[in-house]
Formats: structure tokens, C-alpha cells, sequence
């Protein structure tokens, strides 16, 4: 079974792209347009999803308290934020929380496929939080 | 009444009763006369100065002195009243000196020229009066010190101020390069994964909509640019009209009815006669647009917006309230604010209430947001001079 990467970013558009950049490659997409839906979908399929790639700027719950919550309840998953604004300050303390990667927009295919191999190869096998 | 003839001896007891001190000296300066109060004072007996110069009152280092002051007066006899404020140095029998006032009244008794000196004590006096000038000194210093206390603490206080307001503009530039940045970034991701998909296309029509994908996204940035930099100095304001009000909110309600979840409101409102006002018709249509359609995107389903209109003395409110949530207080400050957004990405980029800001300062006019039930926007405009109205009575 593929790998599968899970999207957390209200803007539709950035969702497609990032689907396009892993298309074609050993990752499948799950998307979710906020913090909730995205906590459900880890609920659901927490055995399946590898990686998560985060937004920061999102309406209701941001980016920085979805990664607080995701890292409480799984906190063996890899978390990589993907943002707009580059901003080292938070950057380090997205880092320090145990985020994986921190990537500013505009990213290339290579690139992000790359981090996410990265990450998908730091989650374990066996999170005794996922079962 | 007439005058009587007092006897000697009752003239002497009034003269020993008087609280003053006495003192009577011929022209040679010696004493011929003191009253009880004067050796009292002195702390002599009567037959010790009997006989005796003045002087021997008068402190050893002014003796000098004091003789060429009572030559001098004895040249020129004239009266010298009490309560000049003026005192000399005096010496008790003791050695003890002291401070008196004195008056002196030149007299002559059987053809000798004499002078009475009226003497009092103002030791205490003097005592008093430095105590007070002391006092007086301590209270002006007082005033001083917390003059400066109060200099340095409002400096302090201009100092936090700056500080305050520096912060704050480095918060609003802080909210303006992350608006930007978002605002710009995401769409040039957008454009560069649609690029990198149009490069492995091989289907015409995939790589038509790609392109049609990569234009939107850069008409995006474009836009952003735009208002940015329309609203973000300020313009002329040359080539105003005389614009009611009625007016620019009724083009902007109808330009809110054409987007989305218009519907799903109610704006209730009725044109109210006001002033004109001097402004640009389309610059404030834009604003209330960007007031009303907030609005619409604060209230959700079955909100309703009331918009009113009202005059007050030189100017026009325009109040637009919706029944939503309200703004949280930690958000009011920043709702002005580039790029400021709690919406998500369907509802605008959070440059709305910041070009309503920038049209309204430029108009002269003044925003204000309130949150009770709901939320206000009231929008304030000067009015037009009462004689280019051509008001009657």
C-alpha cells in the first residue's frame, strides 16, 4: 500500500497543487480543509498516514495550535509546515516542538518530494499512540 | 473729654506698665531714664544705668557704629516709628546678645534736648520669621524636587508611549509582511506546481487549462499589488463632488447583492435626508461595499444587516450593523490592519477594512468600531459647508 501524506490548508488551490507535486510518486493524498477534519481523518486512518503537511495562516484553529494538537495526540508523526510567510522565529519554534520540516511557499516538486521522503522514513513503523 | 492733669506718679506707672522698653538719653548719649520692661529685657537695675552711655546696650563690635548713628541723629532730629522691620543687635547685662526693634522719638525737657527709644524684643520674632524663611526654603526646594519627579516621570511616560506606539507599528508591519507574504507566496506556488504539471502535459486542453490556471493566480498577485499600493499612500483628493450619501450606500448595497452569500442575509434600510458631503462617489462606494459585504461575511446564514444614515453637526454617520459574533477585543485594534484576516481564503485577503480606513482618512472622515450585539462600523464624514447646500430655514 502507498504511503499516505495528509494535507492540512484551507485554500483549495494550494491543496491541488501539492497533489500534483506528489503525483506520480510512492505518496497518495488525503486532504482536509481545516484542524478538525484533519484530526478526524488522523483518528480514521492513523495507521496509514505517514506524513503531515501543515499550513500556518488558516481561519479558526491555525496552524501553529493544529501542530500543538496532532503533535499531543501522535506524536510520532512527522509534521512538515508548509507556509506563505517565511518567519524565522516561528520556524524555530515549529523546530522545537518536533516538526520535521519547515518550508516556505513557493516550493519545487523536487524539493517537497524530498522532504517528505525525509519524513516519511523518520516515522516508525509501530506508534503505539496510532493504535 | 477733657484733659487732665495726671500726676507724676501715675504718668510713671503707666510708662513702667507699658510692655516696651523704655529708654530715655540726653544729647551726650547717657542714660537718664529706663522702665521696668527695659531692664527686664536688659537685665539691669535702674542705678546700674543711670548715668551710663547707650552703648553699653549695644553689642561691643557695633558701638562704633551705633555712636556715629546717634551723632548723626542728634545733627538731624526726626522722628523714627517702630515696625520698619528693621532690628539692631542688643546685649543683656550677661553679655548676651539679642535682636530689637526700636523706635526713636526726639524731645525736649526743660530746654535740654533728649530722645525716648521705644525698645521690643524681637528675638522670638527673628526666630520665627528664619523658622518660616526656612520652612519657605524647604517648601520650594520641595516644589522643585517634585517638579522634576513629575518632569522625569512624564518623560518616562513619552518615552513608554513611543515605545507603545513603535511596537505597534512594528506589530502593523509585522501583519503587513506576513500578509504579503502569504498573499504573494501562495499564489507563486499555485503558478509553479501548475508550471511544473504544464511541463509533463502532454494533452492540449490540460495544457490550455493549466494556462488558464497560471494567469488567474498571477491576475491574483496583480490584484493584491494593486490595492496595496492604491490605498497605501495617500491620494489626491483633487476633483471632489458634492455626493449623498443615499446614494453610495445604495450602489454599494446593490454591488453586494451580486456576490455570494448576499443571500443569506437581510440589509435593512431606508435613504434618510442628511447633508451632502464632499468626496470621490466611487472611492466611498468602495468602502461601504467593503463595510457592507464584512458584514455579510460576519453574519452567516439569516443575518441581518441594518444600515443607517445620520446627521450630526458638521458631519454624516453612515452605521452599518450586522448580528454576528462580534469581533473578539484582542482582534478590534488590528481589524484596520494590512492583510489582518480571521476569514478564510474564499472571503478576500484582508485588505477590505484597511482600504475602507484609508478612504475614509482621506475624506477627512473617521472609522470606529463597537461590538455589542453584533458589530458597528460607524463611518464618519465632514460635511459639506451649510452655504454650498444651499440651506433654508
Amino acid at each position: 500500500m502507498k504511503h499516505q501524506v495528509l494535507i492540512l490548508d484551507d485554500e483549495p488551490d494550494v491543496r491541488k497543487v501539492i497533489r500534483q507535486q506528489l503525483s506520480g510518486t510512492q505518496f497518495e493524498v488525503l486532504e482536509a480543509a481545516h484542524a478538525e477534519q484533519a484530526m478526524d481523518l488522523l483518528r480514521d486512518y492513523a495507521l496509514f498516514i505517514d506524513v503531515i503537511i501543515c499550513d500556518v495562516r488558516m481561519p479558526g484553529i491555525s496552524g501553529v495550535e493544529a501542530v500543538s494538537y496532532i503533535r499531543e495526540a501522535h506524536p510520532t508523526k512527522p509534521i512538515i509546515v508548509l507556509t506563505g510567510h517565511p518567519d524565522l522565529d516561528l520556524a524555530v519554534d515549529f523546530m522545537k516542538s518536533g516538526v520535521v520540516d519547515y518550508i516556505v511557499k513557493p516550493v519545487e516538486k523536487d524539493k517537497l518530494v524530498a522532504a517528505v521522503e525525509k519524513a516519511a522514513a523518520k516515522h516508525q513503523t509501530f506508534d503505539p499512540h496510532d493504535v | 473729654m477733657a484733659t487732665r492733669d495726671l500726676g507724676e506718679n501715675l504718668l510713671r506707672l503707666a510708662v513702667h506698665a507699658s510692655p516696651s522698653g523704655i529708654l530715655i538719653v540726653d544729647a551726650g548719649g547717657e542714660i537718664v531714664f529706663a522702665n521696668e520692661a527695659l531692664l527686664g529685657m536688659f537685665d539691669y537695675e535702674l542705678d546700674e544705668l543711670l548715668g551710663q552711655p547707650v552703648e553699653v546696650l549695644v553689642p561691643p563690635v557695633d558701638v562704633e557704629l551705633h555712636r556715629k548713628h546717634r551723632e548723626k541723629f542728634g545733627a538731624r532730629p526726626v522722628p523714627r516709628a517702630m515696625g520698619r522691620r528693621e532690628s539692631f543687635g542688643a546685649v543683656r547685662k550677661d553679655g548676651e546678645e539679642f535682636s530689637v526693634e526700636i523706635g526713636l522719638r526726639p524731645t525736649e525737657v526743660e530746654g535740654e534736648r533728649m530722645v525716648v527709644a521705644t525698645i521690643i524684643d524681637v528675638t522670638e520674632r527673628r526666630r520665627i520669621e528664619e523658622r518660616l524663611r526656612r520652612y519657605d526654603e524647604h517648601l520650594e526646594e520641595l516644589i522643585e524636587q517634585r517638579t522634576q519627579e513629575l518632569r522625569e516621570a512624564q518623560a518616562q511616560k513619552e518615552q513608554v508611549v513611543e515605545r507603545l506606539i513603535q511596537s505597534e507599528k512594528l506589530a502593523a508591519i509585522g501583519t503587513l509582511v506576513s500578509g504579503i507574504g502569504h498573499e504573494i507566496n501562495n499564489p507563486l506556488y499555485m503558478i509553479l506546481g501548475t508550471a511544473e504539471a504544464l511541463q509533463d502535459a502532454t494533452d492540449v486542453d490540460d495544457c490550455r487549462q493549466f494556462g488558464t490556471e497560471i494567469i488567474e493566480h498571477c491576475r491574483k498577485i496583480s490584484g493584491t499589488v494593486t490595492n496595496l499600493s492604491r490605498y497605501a499612500r495617500p491620494g489626491s483628493m483633487d476633483n471632489t463632488q458634492t455626493v449623498d450619501l443615499n446614494d453610495v450606500v445604495e450602489a454599494a448595497i446593490e454591488s453586494v447583492h451580486r456576490t455570494k452569500r448576499s443571500d443569506e442575509v437581510d440589509i435593512v434600510w431606508t435613504r434618510q435626508p442628511v447633508a451632502e458631503v464632499p468626496g470621490r462617489p466611487d472611492e466611498l462606494q468602495q468602502a461601504l461595499f467593503n463595510v457592507i459585504r464584512n458584514a455579510v461575511q460576519a453574519s452567516g446564514e439569516h443575518g441581518v444587516i441594518r444600515i443607517g444614515l445620520e446627521e450630526r453637526d458638521d458631519s454624516v454617520d453612515v452605521m452599518v450593523r450586522d448580528n454576528g459574533p462580534g469581533i473578539p477585543e484582542e482582534h478590534r485594534s488590528k481589524v484596520f490592519d494590512p492583510f489582518f484576516s480571521t476569514k478564510g481564503p474564499d472571503d478576500g485577503e484582508g485588505l477590505g477594512l484597511y482600504i475602507v480606513r484609508q478612504i475614509v482618512s482621506r475624506h477627512g472622515g473617521d472609522i470606529q468600531v463597537t461590538c455589542g450585539e453584533g458589530t458597528t462600523f460607524t463611518l464618519r464624514f465632514p460635511a459639506s459647508p451649510k452655504t454650498d447646500r444651499g440651506e433654508t430655514s
